[in-house]
């Protein structure tokens, strides 16, 4: 083995020795993870969804009853018409 | 004597030939006068029925596309349609054969009140249709209303105030009972009248015309209160992510 070898594995084991808990295990993260900083962020309550979910549900139903009422308000337009058809026609 | 007896006689006979002959024409004139005028009232009798034929075909597509009928009305509207057509179709040939005025008279008079297609039936059978449009609305408004209240409830549960959407949602149940209950009914009754009801009470439709518009305001409103309660409870939400972020 030469000198080189020799220092080149004693520099290895040094570090991986840094590395390693009390347990043996390594304590340092792999160079590639990047730890997320751990700098305080608030975090915002979520609105309660009921109500969202309610409002929601009832603005559907809403949109089906406009429909219907839709159609009403035309047929009784018809009916105002109605009158006027009936003059027009002797009735 | 006898020469002027005979010439008073000639003058006599002479001056009646023209006579005669002028009250001949005259009455040449007036039948074909008669059969004139027969054939122009005829013409404006058969006019008459047409439009409301047309009418009827017209009422019967009115019907077939209402979306809130019940099957039992859409039916009972349906057979007096059919009906109407039959007879103004029979009158219609019965009126094309008449050569007596007063007959023919009847007959013209008949297609008005016998069936009274535009003062009663195009605005009863509207008036049908009207009414179970307005039923289905209530329907859902009644259906909807469970959904509000409980929405309601949640929201002041989580402290929120609730206090315009449980007015709203008290004036709605309000409209939603009154509109049911004068909707009650008017469809069946109308469907009852007959041309001889009209013709006894030209007013006959005005009620149900009444309420049907009565109830078309109750749910105009009742829909404002559900929309009001919605955008209230969204309000609560907007509110409360508001101060959250604030906080």
């Amino acid at each position: 083995m030469s000198a080189r070898v020799a220092v080149a594995t004693a520099a290895l084991t040094v570090v991986m020795l840094a590395a390693c808990g009390p347990n043996g295990r390594p304590t340092a993260q792999p160079a590639s993870v990047v730890t997320t900083p751990t700098t305080a962020v608030r975090v915002e309550a979520p609105a309660p969804a009921a109500p969202a979910a309610a409002a929601a549900s009832i603005d559907s139903a809403i949109g089906d009853l406009d429909r219907t009422l839709a159609d009403l308000d035309g047929t009784l337009a018809e009916i105002d018409q109605a009158g006027s058809d009936a003059s027009r026609n002797g009735d | 004597m006898w020469k002027r007896l005979v010439a008073a006689g000639v003058v006599v006979v002479v001056a009646a030939v023209p006579f005669a002959a002028a009250t001949a024409g005259a009455a040449t004139t007036s039948t074909t006068a008669t059969t004139r005028d027969l054939t122009a009232v005829r013409h404006r009798c058969e006019s008459k029925i047409d439009v409301r034929l047309v009418e009827l075909t017209k009422l019967d597509g009115r019907v077939a596309i209402a979306k809130n009928l019940t099957d039992g009305h859409r039916q009972a509207m349906t057979d007096i349609n059919s009906h109407a057509r039959a007879g103004l179709t029979d009158l219609r040939a019965k009126i094309d054969q008449d050569d007596d005025p007063a007959v023919l008279k009847q007959d013209c008079q008949s297609i008005v009140v016998d069936y009274r297609i535009f003062a009663l039936r195009a605005p009863q059978e509207k008036l049908v249709i009207a009414s179970d449009a307005e039923t289905s609305a209530v329907t859902k408004l009644e259906a909807l209303e469970p959904t509000l209240q409980s929405a309601i409830d949640k929201a002041k549960a989580q402290g929120k105030d609730v206090t315009g959407a449980q007015q709203a949602f008290d004036d709605l149940k309000a409209k939603v009972a009154d509109a049911a209950q004068q909707d009650d009914k008017v469809s069946d009754t109308v469907l009852g009248y007959t041309p001889a009801d009209y013709d006894a009470n030209h007013d006959v439709l005005v009620p149900a015309r009444t309420a049907v518009k009565a109830v078309a305001g109750d749910l105009h409103a009742a829909r404002r209160d559900a929309k009001a309660i919605a955008d209230d409870l969204r309000d609560q939400r907007a509110a409360t992510t508001t101060t959250t972020a604030a906080a």
